[in-house]
């Protein structure tokens, strides 16, 4: 489960009210935090980049809108993954803040298993995908998986095992 | 948890770790937030034309968190949609507001804790929960917790504690490793049981269950016994009345959608199909069990569905008013309203934004408030909602109080007393 880390309300207080390196702060940190469950969706790829930046972007239009104390990373996960779910919106769109990603302190697992998995898992709609990410790495429930993407509990659930069924046809487990 | 299932959490371990923000560009502001006054109202009108735009693109809101100056109302003095009857309260009625006596508990990420609406301090915390259910009376809570250790299958326990000591939280059942929960009910009568779906997986067809049982649980003493059993479908369960032995669930099939209704009564269930296909996360019954509610249909708009829980046949259907959509629905305890939250759904309600609603049985309607964000639950006397974006709405009077977030993390979803 990724930690969330709240923004303090002095920050996002000052952010508010126009001080530019709050504005900074908040992005940055907005984007520290969203950057691991982006990455885990897009399969490690520099895609992440462009979906945090499209993702704090909203936040950052929104500035205004945002109380101290408020549930801002709760609510920036939800908007990145339906993000994800539609990239077609986020890569068409230009940005208010960009990010660029390095690569971070963990290289991609090359073993052969993660390899096709990895393969496996790009193959399946954007949708399963997020859900298996959300439920596996995240830690969300499958009803919780089922609010995060507007869907009813039974269809996430069935999404799920409708995934790992097709990733077993492809990586072959049911061999081993 | 699977070879795959494990690989998976190893796959996306590595690739949440494999990139990290370097740098960060933040473009020009396009307005400086010491603005005019003037300005701030039109951030609030943006705000609202944002969530309304934001429901028509997803098909369903989105809140702001916490939002600036959230667009309240006072009950009477916002235009319904649809057929209505005036809500003006007395001016002498004074509006509920967060107390310590009513307490919240909260989702975020797969834990939650329990609070009182006043102090976001957390009295107990939960971790993970996979489902949960409050008694009528609020004092008293089941919860499934599920663990997903690295090298066992998931393993649910059933846990039960009281309010009045959070953090005493006693493990009622170890489920066996080929056993998955579903849903769970308290009963609505006095005999503090617990109905709980619980399905035996295949152990030779993967992903299949042999079958789908509901269990009637002793919540102190957690002797069990079976109610009814299916083995073509997921059963969850909506309402028991542990004294008669009768109750009903719901059965879904494909894609997770309930389809049928089920009266249980001496172990057996009478089957009445749904109309359409109703997601069963949206049924639940009011708090004496007399009566369920379905939000109803897989498009929008959606409307409710009610009938008593031993005669679907005597099911009512509400509809929203032309250009409007229901997306959360709950019963208030102790009268004959069903509390929703509406929002616009097409140009027609333009310049309306989402509000929460109070519809009778008979379809009598009032507009509670106007608010930003859909309903979490009700509070467990009926006497106010709270919303997603951690408001207290008084049911009668329509003031909106903001309730204390805590540090952002979590999100209200049941309302428990102490």
């Amino acid at each position: 489960m990724a930690n969330t880390r709240p923004l303090g309300d002095p920050v996002v207080r000052a952010a508010r009210s126009g001080d530019t390196r709050a504005v900074e702060e908040v992005v940055r940190a907005l984007a520290n935090e969203l950057m691991p469950l982006a990455s885990a969706l897009t399969g490690g790829s520099g895609d992440a980049d462009a979906l945090v930046g499209d993702t704090v972007s909203r936040v950052y239009e929104k500035l205004d809108q945002l109380r101290e104390g408020g549930a801002i990373v709760p609510w920036v996960r939800r908007i990145l993954v339906r993000r994800f779910l539609d990239q077609r919106r986020w890569s068409l769109r230009r940005p208010q803040c960009s990010i660029e990603g390095i690569e971070g302190s963990t290289s991609l697992g090359t073993g052969a298993e993660l390899v096709d998995l990895r393969q496996a898992v790009g193959l399946l709609p954007r949708q399963d995908r997020a859900l298996l990410v959300l439920h596996y790495w995240q830690g969300l429930s499958i009803a919780e998986c089922a609010q995060e993407m507007d869907v009813p509990e039974g269809t996430a659930k069935s999404r799920i095992n409708r995934a790992l069924g097709r990733l077993r046809e492809r990586v072959g487990e049911g061999e081993r | 948890m699977t070879d795959l299932e494990r690989q998976l959490v190893e796959l996306f371990m590595s690739d949440s770790r494999s990139r990290r923000v370097d740098r960060v560009n933040v473009g020009a502001r396009r307005r400086n937030g010491l603005g005019s006054l003037a300005f701030i109202g039109g951030v609030a009108a943006a705000a609202l034309a944002l969530i309304v735009a934001f429901s028509l693109l997803r098909g369903g809101p989105e809140p702001v968190p916490a939002s600036s100056p959230s667009p309240t109302g006072s009950a009477g003095t916002v235009a319904s949609p649809g057929p209505s009857v005036s809500a003006a309260p007395s001016p002498s009625i004074e509006a509920v507001r967060p107390d310590a006596q009513h307490g919240i508990i909260t989702r975020g990420g797969p834990g939650g804790i329990v609070r009182t609406e006043a102090n976001p301090a957390p009295l107990a915390s939960m971790w993970p929960i996979q489902q949960l259910a409050v008694t009528k009376d609020g004092r008293r809570v089941a919860y499934i917790r599920r663990s997903f250790a690295a090298t066992a299958t998931p393993a649910d326990q059933l846990i039960v504690f009281d309010t009045a000591t959070p953090d005493v939280q006693r493990t009622l059942i170890d489920f066996q490793a080929f056993e998955t929960t579903g849903g769970l009910v308290w009963s609505s009568d006095a005999n503090d049981e617990i109905l709980i779906e619980v399905d035996k997986r295949s152990q030779t067809i993967p992903l299949a269950v042999d079958f789908s049982s509901l269990r009637a649980v002793n919540a102190d003493t957690g002797a069990s016994r079976e109610i009814a059993r299916a083995t073509n479908a997921l059963l969850y369960p909506i309402v028991w009345h542990g004294t008669t032995n009768t109750g009903g669930a719901v059965e879904t099939g494909d894609g997770g959608y309930a389809t049928s209704y089920d009266y249980i009564s001496g172990g057996n269930l009478k089957r009445s199909p749904f109309p359409q296909p109703t997601g069963a996360f949206a049924i639940s019954a009011d708090a004496e069990g007399q009566r369920v509610l379905a939000l109803g249909g897989i498009t929008t708009p959606r409307g409710v569905m009610w009938w008593p829980f031993d005669r679907f046949e005597d099911k009512h259907e509400l509809k929203p008013a032309d250009g409007w959509d229901v997306s959360t629905a709950f019963w208030r305890a102790g009268t004959d309203e069903i509390v929703l939250f509406a929002s616009p759904t097409t140009k027609s309600a333009s310049g309306l934004g989402p509000r929460i609603e109070a519809w009778t049985t008979s379809d009598q309607r009032r507009t509670v408030a106007e608010v930003a964000g859909p309903l979490a639950t009700v509070r467990v006397d009926g006497t106010a909602a709270i919303t997603t974006s951690w408001n207290l709405v008084d049911l009668v009077t329509g003031t909106v109080t903001p309730l204390p977030a805590g540090d952002g993390t979590q999100t209200p979803q049941w309302a428990v007393k102490f």
